[in-house]
């Protein structure tokens, strides 16, 4: 790992967080060529995983980006059920955790449409390419466009391969 | 159609030049369809897309983070 948002699932992956990576960075991973500048996960927002999540981000300063004075990240097992989404800032980057993604559901149906990529030895949960275009379609968001367009580009381009690959 | 264009025509600035010789270049042949020509045009830049679609999901998440510390660096100099 590169440091960045890298390490950033590679701690997420080592405390065990269950999560799938959503969002523009679950594009990337499937081939867009845009910059995102943070990490949207979907994660099971039960106490134990929210007090993993938490483990994972100890030594990064995690705050909650969206408060007045950027609270740092202060879970226990008894404030840990308030929450339905955690918009945080880290040493690596920020970090939006949700617990549904609109067009798709809660987590467990976001995991159902998720598939599993390795990467650098590690098999990391993302959306897969059907899912985030859903997931995006829903959202009407006008800068959600172009990674529409480009999602969509890499769907035809890769079933164009498997066509080819068939035929060779 | 002809399978070859005449490129050859160029008899310099002004009669006195002596003219070039002629050349002919044969036509590439028109490609043929692709799967994904409908999206070609869509405003969308294809063969960076083809770029990344070459590489490996951890050599694209580590091209994204190049990129993105190179945006962090512009936005703290208030480039962006």
């Amino acid at each position: 790992m590169t440091g960045g948002f890298p390490d950033l699932l590679d701690r997420l992956v080592r405390a065990e967080v269950d999560f799938v990576i959503i969002g523009g960075y679950a594009g990337v991973i499937h081939g867009c060529t845009y910059v995102t500048q943070d990490v949207d996960i979907c994660c099971d927002f039960s106490v134990a995983n929210l007090l993993a999540l938490q483990r994972a981000l100890s030594g990064l300063h995690p705050v909650h980006r969206m408060t007045p004075r950027r609270k740092p990240l202060e879970l226990t097992a008894q404030n840990a059920g308030e929450f339905k989404n955690l918009y945080l800032d880290t040493d690596l980057g920020h970090l939006d955790c949700l617990s549904e993604v609109q067009g798709i559901g809660p987590y467990e149906k976001v995991k159902q449409a998720s598939q599993p990529i390795e990467i650098d030895g590690m098999c990391l949960c993302v959306l897969t390419i059907d899912a985030l275009i859903k997931a995006k379609e829903a959202m009407h968001r006008p800068r959600d466009r172009e990674a529409i367009r480009q999602l969509k580009a890499i769907k035809t381009l890769k079933s164009g391969n498997q066509d080819l690959h068939e035929r060779q | 159609m002809p399978d070859a264009v005449d490129v050859g025509v160029c008899a310099g600035y002004n009669q006195g030049m002596k003219a070039r010789p002629r050349r002919r270049i044969r036509k590439a042949s028109p490609e043929p369809p692709h799967a994904a020509q409908d999206v070609i045009d869509d405003d969308i830049d294809i063969a960076a897309i083809r770029d990344n679609l070459a590489l490996t999901p951890a050599e694209r998440l580590r091209r994204h983070q190049i990129a993105l510390d190179r945006v962090r660096r512009l936005q703290k100099a208030r480039f962006l």
